[in-house]
């Protein structure tokens, strides 16, 4: 693959739910380069978590998804075999979901989790794998490395989970993290420790990040690119530049109103989203 | 009207475990008290004693001129016709085989003390839903047919049927949507205007809280650090701790965590 090739490309992303006619994600087209850090923002029901499952073939199995072009890291992720794809997106591409504990096996240590995938996509060791581990939970300034290894995942704090799931991830050196709404049940200073955390990677390795969320300002503050997802569609792309220089999809801007920040000003009413008279997010069950 | 003094909960072991240690607030009539803190720093564990729902190991709560700590009997049920809590998960305080008319229609039969057909009682639940902004056509609706906005309006309005003076309000948004959030907000905001309440409102998003509140608090390991008018912790944060939790919060266009500050080009979409 060229420079200039994208390392995700999504033309034309449908997801269906079999035998309904919902469609939760709808014609969904967007790329991420090496090394960029983009973001999908939205509400629930927005599509934002099946898009980034579709893209690791992660749905589960009553919910499909077809596309024009789906290729990452010069693979063709609709084309090529399950099996074929499992090494390439076991390896390049990491996935951080909200719950870590959710992803974590609870019964194992975090050292054989953490070891497993190296160890069968890419041959290591026993000892070159654990070794790999500590640096890798190291980099993610998780203290006392050796002793993590031989924890159980109840014994960390969440950040450190989220920061273990981190370090798993990145054993196989991938080229893009997928992280969906990665510090929304972690405190503020840890969340912040996490973003910090995920930009520096970038920064230091030119791993690329997507990295979805419903918190806008968040996303402005780590990303070059941002998307906002609004009921299964795509409705506006744009820079962070941009972003601040007002959006131009109305959705986007009301959005942003009605998040309160920290300069908002108290004597007035957050404005709200409507949608035919109803707010967005009660209509589709009122 | 609510007065907090040297207030320690320490709950059994074991080991014994002490979630507040030492606090002194006080919550003032027709304004909103904001608490802040991080998970485990003690916030829940406070209004939980307000209510008698979790017992002070010391300390002292007083309600107007009223005693209230560890309150039992007659002294507790006054307690909670004048204090409600309204909890971050809605869901979880319904009864999911009862319309959300009927869940009105029973806080309002409890406070009134009047039989939950009679229609002294339907009228006091038509006016609650009313008041919450839920349409009459959702009242013979389950709790599971309805969002998590308006389940949040449904428990605002059962707290509401005792005609409470103040609210206690632990992380009502939380888990909302922030299209949701911000009605539910603006609900609280025009609620305590009409019906001259007190709350006391307990978040770790310091954005929302600064949003509603008055007087602040900030907690951390079951302490208070700071305490001040709302707008003076935010512009002048004197705690160290209070300073790294504001500069934790992310904001529109900031750029705290990037190293690089030039953006990666890109081919164009699709392309």
């Amino acid at each position: 693959m060229t420079a200039h090739e994208a390392l995700l490309e999504i033309d034309g992303l449908t997801v269906s739910v079999a035998g309904s006619d919902a469609q939760p994600v709808r014609d969904v087209s967007f790329s991420v380069g090496r090394a960029e850090i983009v973001g999908i923002v939205g509400e629930s029901g927005s599509g934002k978590t099946l898009t980034s499952l579709a893209i690791a073939r992660l749905l589960p199995r009553n919910v499909t998804a077809r596309a024009d072009v789906l290729r990452f890291a010069g693979h063709d992720l609709l084309a090529e075999s399950e099996r074929d794809l499992a090494g390439v997106l076991g390896t390049q591409m990491a996935m951080v979901f909200q719950d870590p504990m959710s992803s974590l096996n609870p019964a194992r240590r975090i050292g054989s989790q953490m070891v497993e995938a190296v160890r069968r996509h890419r041959g290591l060791s026993r000892r070159e794998a654990r070794e790999l581990a500590v640096r890798r939970l190291a980099e993610v300034r998780i203290s006392e490395p050796e002793l993590r290894l031989r924890q159980y995942p109840h014994e960390l704090s969440g950040g450190m989970r989220q920061r273990t799931m981190i370090a798993m991830g990145l054993m196989s050196e991938p080229a893009l993290i997928v992280a969906d709404e990665p510090t929304t049940a972690l405190d503020v200073t840890v969340q912040a420790q996490v973003m910090e955390l995920l930009c520096e990677l970038n920064e230091r390795q030119g791993t690329a990040v997507l990295i979805i969320s419903h918190n806008i300002s968040l996303l402005s503050e780590v990303c070059d690119r941002l998307m906002v997802m609004y009921r299964g569609r795509l409705v506006e792309q744009l820079t962070v530049d941009e972003l601040l220089a007002g959006p131009k999809h109305p959705y986007t801007q009301a959005l942003m109103r009605a998040v309160p920040d920290l300069s908002t000003d108290r004597t007035r009413e957050l404005a709200t989203i409507t949608d035919g008279g109803l707010p967005a997010a009660e209509v589709a069950d009122a | 009207m609510l007065d907090v003094r040297g207030l320690v909960v320490t709950y059994p072991g074991p080991p014994p475990f002490t979630a507040v240690d030492g606090v002194d607030l006080r919550v003032e009539a027709s304004a909103t008290t904001g608490l802040v803190g991080e998970s485990g720093s003690g916030k829940s564990s406070i209004v939980r004693c307000i209510i008698g729902l979790s017992r002070a190991s010391a300390g002292r709560i007083t309600l107007g001129d009223e005693d209230v700590t560890n309150a039992r009997g007659r002294t507790l049920a006054s307690l909670r016709r004048q204090v409600q809590l309204v909890f971050q998960d809605p869901y979880a305080s319904l009864n999911p085989r009862m319309e959300i008319g009927q869940a009105v229609q029973e806080a309002a039969s409890v406070a009134e003390g009047c039989r939950m057909s009679s229609p002294r009682c339907r009228a006091a639940a038509h006016e609650l839903l009313d008041l919450v902004g839920v349409p009459e056509a959702l009242a013979q609706r389950y709790p599971h047919q309805l969002s998590g906005g308006q389940l949040q309006r449904i428990a605002i309005a059962r707290a509401l049927a005792t005609r409470p003076r103040l609210l206690l309000l632990d992380e009502v948004t939380a888990s909302l949507d922030v299209s949701v959030q911000a009605l539910i907000l603006n609900l609280l905001r025009r609620l305590q205007r009409e019906l001259d309440l007190s709350m006391l409102y307990i978040s770790h998003d310091l954005s929302v809280v600064r949003y509603l509140s008055d007087h602040l608090y900030v907690m951390r390991k079951g302490r208070i650090v700071e305490q001040a008018p709302a707008q003076a912790v935010f512009d002048a944060p004197r705690h160290a701790y209070t300073q790294e939790l504001l500069g934790a919060v992310p904001t529109l266009g900031g750029n705290r965590w990037r190293g690089r500050r030039a953006t990666v080009a890109v081919p164009p979409p699709g392309g």
